[in-house]
């Protein structure tokens, strides 16, 4: 693959990261919990196909274990975690892996360059 | 050999160790050991950055007496931080544990330093001004615990103000500062946001004298260890999450215990155990100046050889700047040339600063600079040795 096919890869799949960011945060506003009215009215269709409606146990998982780790004097919580806050710990921590994801793409991408070597100078 | 020294040895052999596994999995490239010292920075940057925000919305005040009526004071305008405000509780989470990730690389990357014996002779200021950086950035933590105001702030005020009313002759006037007055006023928590963010700015004045002898200070991690280390951060606040405890009341009954966090509240721990203040202050500043010692060899009775200061062969300097720019101590200075020189710079060496590592020798094109007791063309003879013997 020549350098400006990369750069046109390297485009799209930028711009499908802070696509699907984009679409994560609102949902992640909804504490993944698919609160229709709540969602912007441009994301609601978005929100109804398969892909999306599939991960809704995923909200539902994070919103029982973090329950289980708030303390239970804490007046505001009453030991039973906001949805919403759970949707934003959660995309939060997507976007942690994410980042894992990124790292390692980018070790092993540039594993090449890390190479020593030794070369002994000659002076005049 | 001592055991001080026996010590330093098996350190260093653990982190040569430690480092060849690292490389292996990670390639020198990335090798978070070689990035030691930039790896608080980075989270210095993400502290300023969450801090910000929350600062946006934090309100620093003790007076809850409208509570009944809305009226927000510091606890409830964190809570509304965390329950309200969108990703509030992920940026609150964020800067909670950034810092202690600051606290657990700090200590990272002075233990190093130590085994890797890079701290003594021409390092002394970057070893005393760490410490004085660690120290800061443990009382800015503190401060930060303090402005949640929950029953723990409320206790940790207490011992603070019982520490400082222990100092001699001036205890008294160490705990009006700090109250900002007599008394837990509204002052007070102005005065405990002002230390927290003023304080927290001045340690890039502390981090400009931690640097000032080095030319080429590694400040920033590769792309690849920032998104690590940011990662770790959010599956942490996710794994973690942050809740306050109740908020203070000024006449209510004091907590019977309260949530440790070691990484800042340590010295608390230590203030319970001793019998009083003064114990506690002394038993402090004694760790704090020991460690600060460690770099004068007398205090561990080691004779060290005297360093070898490079020189300048003053017939063959050009004035290139070469030896100038590369000296990782800044220990090359160029003067104006005397009147005869056909040059209009020379090379000198600042004695004090020279470790003799030679590293000006390999930059001079004109061997113009060497070593006194290890001449550059025996260096090149022993270089050759080892690599032909391989």
């Amino acid at each position: 693959m020549n350098n400006d096919a990369k750069l046109v890869v390297v485009a799209l799949i930028g711009a499908m990261v802070v696509g699907v960011s984009l679409t994560l945060m609102p949902w992640a506003e909804s504490g993944f919990g698919f609160d229709k009215p709540a969602l912007p009215a441009w994301s609601q269709p978005i929100f109804e196909n398969p892909p999306f409606t599939s991960l809704k146990p995923l909200g539902d998982w994070a919103q029982s274990s973090l329950s289980g780790k708030v303390d239970k004097d804490d007046e505001s919580a009453k030991g039973v975690i906001n949805p919403i806050a759970a949707g934003n710990y959660t995309y939060a921590m997507a976007m942690g892996v994410a980042m894992i994801l990124a790292a390692l793409a980018i070790i092993f991408v540039g594993k090449d360059d890390a190479e020593e070597k030794l070369i002994i100078p000659v002076k005049k | 050999m001592s055991a001080y020294e026996q010590l330093i040895k098996s350190g260093n052999k653990f982190f040569l160790v430690f480092e060849d596994i690292t490389n292996k999995i990670m390639t020198s490239k990335y090798n978070p050991l070689y990035y030691h010292g930039a790896l608080p920075q980075f989270y210095l940057w993400v502290l300023y950055l969450s801090g910000l925000l929350l600062f946006a919305y934090y309100i620093p005040t003790v007076d809850n007496a409208y509570l009944s009526k809305g009226l927000i004071n510091a606890w409830t305008s964190v809570e509304y931080i965390n329950d309200t405000i969108p990703f509030g509780a992920v940026v609150r989470g964020i800067h909670r544990y950034a810092g202690d990730a600051m606290v657990i690389t700090i200590l990272l990357h002075a233990v190093r330093v130590w085994f890797t014996d890079r701290y003594r002779q021409y390092r002394w200021l970057q070893w005393f001004s760490g410490i004085v950086l660690f120290i800061m950035v443990l009382f800015i933590g503190q401060t930060g615990y303090y402005l949640v105001w929950d029953e723990r702030s409320l206790a940790l005020t207490r011992m603070t103000v019982y520490a400082f009313e222990g100092v001699p002759f001036i205890g008294a006037n160490l705990k009006e500062w700090f109250l900002n007055g007599d008394t837990i006023s509204n002052y007070t928590m102005s005065n405990y946001l002002f230390i927290h963010i003023g304080l927290s700015f001045s340690l890039l004045f502390g981090l400009w004298i931690h640097y000032v002898r080095m030319t080429r200070p590694v400040m920033t991690p590769p792309p690849a260890i920032n998104y690590v280390l940011m990662a770790l951060l959010l599956v942490v606040v996710f794994m973690f999450p942050i809740t306050s405890g109740k908020m203070a009341t000024l006449n209510g009954a004091p907590p019977s215990g309260f949530e440790m966090d070691w990484f800042f509240l340590a010295p608390y721990a230590l203030m319970n155990a001793v019998p009083s203040a003064l114990v506690y202050w002394i038993i402090a500043i004694g760790i704090t100046v020991g460690v600060c010692l460690l770099p004068m060899p007398w205090s561990f009775l080691i004779k060290e050889p005297p360093v070898e200061a490079a020189e300048v062969v003053l017939n063959k300097c050009v004035g290139c700047n070469l030896c100038y720019l590369d000296c990782p101590y800044q220990a090359i200075e160029m003067v104006p040339a005397p009147a005869n020189s056909r040059f209009k710079l020379l090379a000198t060496v600042l004695p004090y600063r020279c470790s003799g590592c030679g590293v000006c020798v390999g930059a001079c094109a004109f061997d113009a600079i060497d070593l006194p007791d290890l001449p550059d063309a025996n260096v090149l003879a022993q270089v050759k040795q080892i690599v032909e013997a391989k």
